[in-house]
């Protein structure tokens, strides 16, 4: 069995709408790979509460996914709050594989994880978009990587396809919309991954209790 | 002719200059020609036009309590440096009103005393300057847009702030730091396309 915790901003004014749709992908991608999983899924959380979710799962290796807003050293949700945090709470995602799409989180927060043992962080360094008109191509291009992690490829490999993935999407775009397939591009240039590239779903099984 | 899309903004105080040859041939070339006698109603023009393809004719000295060329360049430079401003005058420049003019970015001085076609060949030049830059190929695609479209959600950033294609253009246009980004991506996906052998030069 697989733990996975989902933490999603559903009430984000500007981003809701997106944060929703990465949420439902992803639970659709894990629910189709016939991976016995065990979700924590919640979209209203404060740190608090996050502390309490997490303390049941990560004594083992888990999967946490965040959509949410960021800045360079924490994850934020509710028009701001810390939910994780250099300051505050980095410690709590020891043994997780981080997958996020808050903008500036791989930069501080990004290393001050995996210096206090999460295993890996896929997210972006810089200011990433949404395009209004185009949130399912937006959508489906984030959850790439998690998608190809999931079908059992390493975690590696599943930053190569996604990048193949975000290319081919660009190709369809730019002689639609160039100005939408430019801000896709920055996406693609802006992601990073960072910690322990070789580990593969199968790392992440952990026996039912 | 197809003449050129643009507006070319004369400003002036002297009227006998709306009867100047120049205007006519400018009129053959381009597509609307104004001239604005009053450097305050011509700050209020630009105000009201900056987010048109423009090329503004600009004399340096104004009677009475009218902004001087300088004044009006200044105020065109807050706003955008993408509208090319020839100075046309009459009298010689003192050094720091030509400091101010590098400054501000002047296209081009041009006396009153030359050809009118040295002033045509100048206001070309600044046509092409400006029709050969990314930024001008950015603001045709967005103006070929309907106009209700101007006004939707168009790109939001993860840290929550969106802007409609009309507030893209007014960026490019005024040159923020998120206009000139805009533009820095589409140089960037230029460029990857190429490398990736997807568009040829």
């Amino acid at each position: 069995m697989v733990n996975i915790v989902i933490i999603y901003d559903k009430n984000d004014n500007v981003l809701g709408d997106f944060f929703c749709k990465c949420r439902s992908l992803l639970l659709e991608i894990s629910l189709n790979n016939k991976i016995d999983i065990s979700v924590v899924d919640e979209c209203c959380i404060d740190a608090t509460q996050l502390a309490d979710c997490l303390s049941k799962v990560n004594e083992n290796n888990f999967l946490f996914c965040g959509f949410l807003h960021g800045n360079s050293d924490s994850m934020l949700i509710n028009s701001g709050d810390k939910l994780i945090s250099t300051e505050i709470n980095h410690y709590l995602l020891t043994n997780a594989f981080i997958y996020t799409f808050s903008c500036h989180c791989g930069t501080q927060l990004a290393d001050a994880l995996i210096k206090n043992n999460a295993h890996t962080f896929w997210g972006y360094n810089a200011e990433a978009y949404v395009c209004n008109d185009y949130i399912d191509i937006f959508a489906k291009c984030s959850l790439a990587g998690y998608k190809y992690f999931i079908e059992g490829n390493t975690i590696s490999r599943s930053e190569e396809l996604m990048v193949e993935d975000i290319n081919l999407a660009l190709d369809e775009l730019y002689l639609k919309n160039a100005l939408v397939a430019a801000c896709l591009m920055d996406n693609r240039n802006a992601m990073v991954v960072k910690g322990d590239k070789n580990l593969t779903i199968q790392d992440f099984q952990v026996a039912k209790l | 002719m197809k003449k050129d899309d643009v507006s070319i903004v004369f400003i002036d105080d002297d009227i006998k200059f709306i009867e100047d040859p120049v205007l006519e041939e400018a009129r053959e070339l381009f597509q609307n020609v104004e001239f604005i006698s009053d450097s305050n109603k011509a700050m209020e023009y630009i105000d009201e036009h900056f987010s048109q393809k423009m090329i503004i004719v600009l004399d340096m000295k104004f009677s009475g309590s009218m902004p001087n060329g300088g004044e009006v360049l200044k105020k065109v430079r807050d706003l955008t440096h993408l509208i090319p401003v020839i100075i046309w005058s009459g009298n010689d420049v003192d050094k720091s009103e030509l400091s101010d003019l590098f400054k501000n970015k002047a296209f081009a001085f041009v006396s009153k005393s030359s050809s009118s076609a040295d002033l045509i060949d100048a206001i070309s030049k600044a046509y092409s300057s400006f029709e050969n830059t990314i930024i001008c190929a950015i603001e045709d695609w967005i103006r070929s847009h309907p106009e209700d479209s101007l006004s939707k959600p168009f790109i939001t950033s993860l840290d929550g702030k969106m802007f409609t294609l009309g507030d893209v253009l007014t960026e490019i246009r005024m040159q923020t730091p998120m206009g000139l980004d805009m533009a820095k991506k589409l140089n960037n996906l230029t460029i990857d396309l190429l490398m990736r052998n997807k568009e040829t030069l």
